[in-house]
């Protein structure tokens, strides 16, 4: 059974990972199209956020007409600090978090190179990217869905089964929120 | 940023079945099916899948025509998918009944 800790090389390939992100987030952060104020979604999620902030935590009366889960993510992160780049920072971070996560979850079924190669086109691949530099729920997918799957493999492969099905269950019902 | 749905799927596909572990078949294929059974639960259950991440790469919707097609044929899809589904349970919870039918009868 391998090691969980990560070795330097793999932080290595986490920064540059980090830094390729960073880089496309900084071209788009100042696109008309990806401002909170751009209409459409993105504008309701950054006023429905704003309410929740304000006090509002249950945006009621009425239904949740998009994904709740990202109102209170944007709530959350506006209310500590602010600021909409910290947000897509944060996006960013998270989806560096999937490409670690895609590694574990590849290593443990089919060893180190494939797992090399999956965290690497993971990384390489823009759609991932693009989405986690908006103000949209499809940011918080790629990090869930790896975070779902890592968790469900080490259920299945090693002896954590309690906990892992528990954080599976829990990444689960997230991303389904 | 070269790499995108048209790589990844084929190549995961491939890497899925020549790659499976011999010594847990089970659990691989428990893990294996997360995406289809999550794929074919959003094509049935989600109904404002706009915005989510697209699995086939980006749709373009230039004029209102087009829309107006792809979200009938949208409808229709999730309808024959809902259909297909309820039909199978259906079937598998026939075969089932008249399995414990059997049971009983014995």
């Amino acid at each position: 059974m391998r090691s969980l800790r990560p070795l330097r090389s793999t932080w290595i390939c986490l920064a540059a990972t980090f830094a390729l992100k960073l880089v496309v987030l900084l071209q788009l952060k100042d696109h008309v199209l990806t401002q909170p104020d751009a209409g459409l979604d993105t504008t309701a999620y950054v006023a429905l956020a704003d309410r929740v902030i304000a006090g509002d935590a249950g945006l009621g009366p009425g239904l949740y007409f998009l994904s709740p889960l990202y109102i209170y993510f944007l709530a959350a992160v506006l209310a500590v600090s602010h600021s909409f780049t910290a947000v897509r920072l944060l996006q960013i971070v998270l989806g560096t978090g999937a490409v670690a996560l895609i590694y574990i979850a590849s290593d443990e079924w089919f060893g180190r190179r494939a797992a090399r190669l999956a965290a690497g086109l993971s990384a390489l691949t823009g759609l991932f990217t693009f989405y986690e530099s908006l103000l949209l729920q499809t940011a918080l997918d790629p990090f869930l869905t790896a975070a779902a799957m890592a968790c469900l493999t080490l259920a299945l492969t090693r002896g954590h089964t309690r906990s892992a099905i528990r954080f599976s269950r829990t990444t689960n019902g997230l991303y389904s929120a | 940023m070269f790499v995108g749905p048209w790589l990844l799927i084929p190549l995961g596909l491939v890497g899925f079945v020549t790659a499976a572990p011999k010594a847990t078949r089970l659990e691989y294929l428990i893990w294996g099916s997360f995406v289809p059974v999550y794929a074919v639960a959003v094509a049935v259950f989600y109904v404002t899948d706009r915005y989510q991440l697209p699995m086939c790469g980006h749709r373009e919707h230039k004029d209102t025509e087009k829309n107006t097609l792809q979200v009938a044929r949208s409808t229709r899809r999730r309808r024959a998918a809902g259909a297909s589904v309820s039909q199978s349970l259906r079937g598998l919870s026939k075969s089932i009944h008249r399995r414990n039918c059997d049971d009983t009868e014995i």
